[in-house]
This record gives C-alpha cells, structure tokens and sequence, in this order.
C-alpha cells in the first residue's frame, strides 16, 4: 500500500501544480458589461487568455423580463450593443445573459442609471427644427437650428432657445459623454483585474484536504462499527 | 464537461438528483472501508483532473478521469465523484449545487458502465488488461459526452447540436485518457495487483 499511496500522492501533487502553472484556465465563464456613451460594451470570457467567440447574447430587462435584444460575440468574446430604446426609456435595470454553448451560462446587471444620461431631447423641439429647417436656408446664417426666429414661430412649448446658447440639460449632455469617454478605458481596466485567475493552489490544496478528511471521518465510523459489532 | 447553474430544467434536475443518490447508495455499500485511501486519492485525482485544460478550437475541455475511476473504484466511482464536484462546486464554483447530482451522474455513471462492462478484461492480465483499461478509459469520456448532451437536450438546445459539438471536443481526450489509464492500470499491476481480483465490488 505505502508504494501505491506514494505513486499516487505524486501524481496528485504534479496535478496540482501543473493545473496551477497552466495559463490559468478557469471553466467559469464570465460576462461583463459597461456603458460607453450610447453602448453597452460586453466582455466575455472563460479567463484572460480564453474568450467567448460566438456566444449568443440577450439583452433582457429585469422588470418585465422582455428580450429587448440579441448579439453573438466575435472572435475576441467583445460584443457592443447599442442601449435598447425601450430600455431608456422606461429606465429599468438591464439583464445580460450570455451562453456560451454546452451548458455554460452567466448574466450581469446593468444598471439604469449607467444610461440614464441617454434620454433623448424632448419630440416637440425636433418638430420645431424640421418645420423651420426650410426657412433658415434660405438666409445667409447656415448654424443648423441656430434661428431664435424661426422657434418662435413654430410650436416651441418645450425647449428654450436653441441657438448658440447651450441650455443646461445640453451642458449636462456633453459634461457626460466627455466622462464616459474619459471613463471607458478605465473601466476596462477595472475589469480585466477584475477577472478570475483560476483557483489558486491554496483552493486546490484545500479541496484535496477535504476530501482526506472526508475519507478519515468515515474510515473512523466505519471502524468504530466494526469494533461494535465485534463486541 | 460541469453543466452550469440555471441551465437545465427542473425534471432534468430532479431526475439526475434521484439517480445519483440511488447510484451513491449502491456505491457506500459496496465501499471495501479497507481501501478507502485509495477511493480518497482517486477523489482527490478528479477533483485535480477537471483544472486541467485542453484547448480545442473555440473552446477548452478538461481531463475527466472517470475511466480510471471506474476501473479501479467500480461503484464506488459514485461517493467520490459526488465528492469531488461537491468540492469543486463550493471551492471553485465550477458546476453548481442544484446541478450536481445531473453532473455527478453525468461523470460517474459511465464510469460504473465501463466498469461493469470491461470488468472481464481488467480482470485477465497482460494485452488483454491494457485494452480493457484503453477502452474503460476512453469509453467512458464518451459515455459522458453522450450524457451531458442527452441531459442539455432535454432541457432546451438541439441534442444533436450538443451532442456533436461535445463529442468532437473531447475526441482528444478520450485518446489520451486511454493511455493514462492504460499507464495507471499498468503501474497498479506491477504494485498491487490485487486490486483487480478481488475488485471492490467482491
């Protein structure tokens, strides 16, 4: 027995070290999610090295449970979405849920005030601009919808001056964009730190001492039935 | 091969839960209380099989060593498999609980199979030993490509779709788990040959 349980114990440790010094390869796949401007940006991936290409990706909100879209990753497991209209809208958490094919699955959440910055400018001054888009061609000042004159002839209950004042939700607009391209990259970052390396060899080393101490708590049972019976 | 949480459907679930208990309650009481080191080790030999990984194309399989398993454990492959994914599933979070028994059965199940069916050869000594290990090892990956398949299509993606893709994938590792197994078998003999003859199912 003793060459047997050493052969084996060998074995057992070069696996565990060897399965540890291999890049890393977990086989939980992960899905992550941010919002970049008006898109959702995935990430997907078993690890570091290992991505997700071709898995399918649903967009789903948290509310209703409604599919609002679909998306397969490509070759480098990323995938952008743009940030589903009824989503904006109706300002409910997004669901992501990614398979990655023989039954592996994972979701995230993303939250609707990650996109709230999106709502899109009230109908009635789009209207307004239409309507007046022929008039200002015609006069010398060619600044799209920069024409006070013309707002106020059309039906402009909505907006306020338009023209080269910035009012405060278009301020509001453009702070936001510049921070979320400012913040893209480092939420990349954040991400790929964020990602699992794998289990370590502590993790590993502790599942096989569960598994000996398992083995020792019924060898005792079992022993101490047997001197029971012998009795 | 751990099928995720939230993947199956719940008779599946259920199913799989019902057949590996009965399969690890056959296992316990066939357990020789003698060599449970040796059921210890080759737990613990799963439970470091599964990190470690092939590459193949687009996705990445893992080493199982169920074949072994079953050829040296027989019915006991059930308590130690369960073990290991029990553990793999608290420790690494790979597989899930409620899908555990589906897993379980998946992986030990063809072990038992193989075991059962090559037992004649394993038995016998020489070529004829290394064939039944070759086989037991092999047989088994595929068995548990075919289990896991039959067990995603059931519950929601085209069997056959699962099906191929899995056992194209783990082609490679039914190769080279026959030769490890082949190996062990091998090493086994030379040391302990008893274990073959009085097999742990007596």
């Amino acid at each position: 027995m003793p060459r047997l349980t050493r052969l084996l114990a060998a074995l057992l440790l070069g696996l565990a070290v060897f399965g540890q010094t291999l890049p890393a390869l977990a086989h939980k796949v992960n899905v992550y999610a941010y919002v970049d401007g008006p898109n959702i940006m995935l990430e997907c991936f078993f690890n570091k090295t290992s991505k997700v290409h071709d898995g399918a990706i649903s967009v789903l909100d948290t509310a209703t449970g409604e599919v609002l879209a679909t998306g397969t990753t490509d070759e480098n497991g990323s995938l952008s979405l743009p940030v589903p209209p009824k989503a904006i809208a109706s300002g409910h958490d997004l669901k992501i849920l990614l398979k990655a094919g023989e039954g592996h699955q994972s979701d995230t959440l993303v939250k609707a005030s990650e996109f709230a910055g999106l709502k899109p400018a009230p109908a009635p001054a789009k209207a307004a601009e239409t309507k007046s888009a022929p008039k200002p061609e015609a006069k010398p000042n060619a600044k799209a919808g920069a024409n006070p004159e013309a707002k106020q002839a059309g039906a402009a209950p909505a907006l306020p001056q338009q023209g080269p004042q910035i009012d405060e939700a278009m301020l509001t607009r453009i702070v936001e964009q510049a921070v979320d391209s400012r913040l893209a990259p480092v939420k990349r970052l954040l991400m790929e730190a964020a990602a699992p390396k794998g289990p370590s060899f502590t993790e590993i080393a502790g599942g096989i001492g569960y598994i000996f101490g398992l083995c020792g708590i019924a060898a005792l049972i079992a022993s101490r039935r047997k001197n029971r019976a012998g009795k | 091969m751990h099928i995720s949480e939230g993947v199956l459907s719940a008779p599946v679930l259920v199913a799989g839960a019902a057949l590996t208990a009965a399969g690890t309650a056959v296992g316990l009481r066939k357990l020789d209380y003698d060599r449970l080191m040796t059921v210890a080790i080759l737990s613990a030999a799963f439970f470091v099989a599964s990190l470690i990984h092939v590459p193949i194309g687009p996705t990445s399989v893992h080493l199982i060593f169920n074949g072994l398993l079953g050829a040296v454990l027989g019915w006991a492959s059930f308590p130690a498999i369960l073990v290991g994914l029990l553990l793999q599933a608290i420790l690494f979070q790979f597989g899930g609980f409620t899908v555990l028994g589906v897993n379980t059965f998946d992986m030990a199940a063809p072990a038992v199979i193989c075991f059962l069916l090559f037992r004649p050869l394993l038995r016998r000594t020489g070529k004829a030993r290394s064939i039944g290990a070759f086989l037991c090892g092999s047989v088994s990956v595929l068995l548990a490509a075919l289990f896991t398949s039959t067990a995603l299509g059931l519950t929601e993606e085209g069997f056959r779709h699962a099906a191929e893709v899995l056992l194209v994938a783990h082609l490679p590792i039914m190769l080279i788990e026959g030769f490890l197994t082949v190996l062990v078998v091998g090493y086994l003999t030379k040391v302990q040959p008893e274990i073959f003859d009085s097999n742990f199912t007596a």
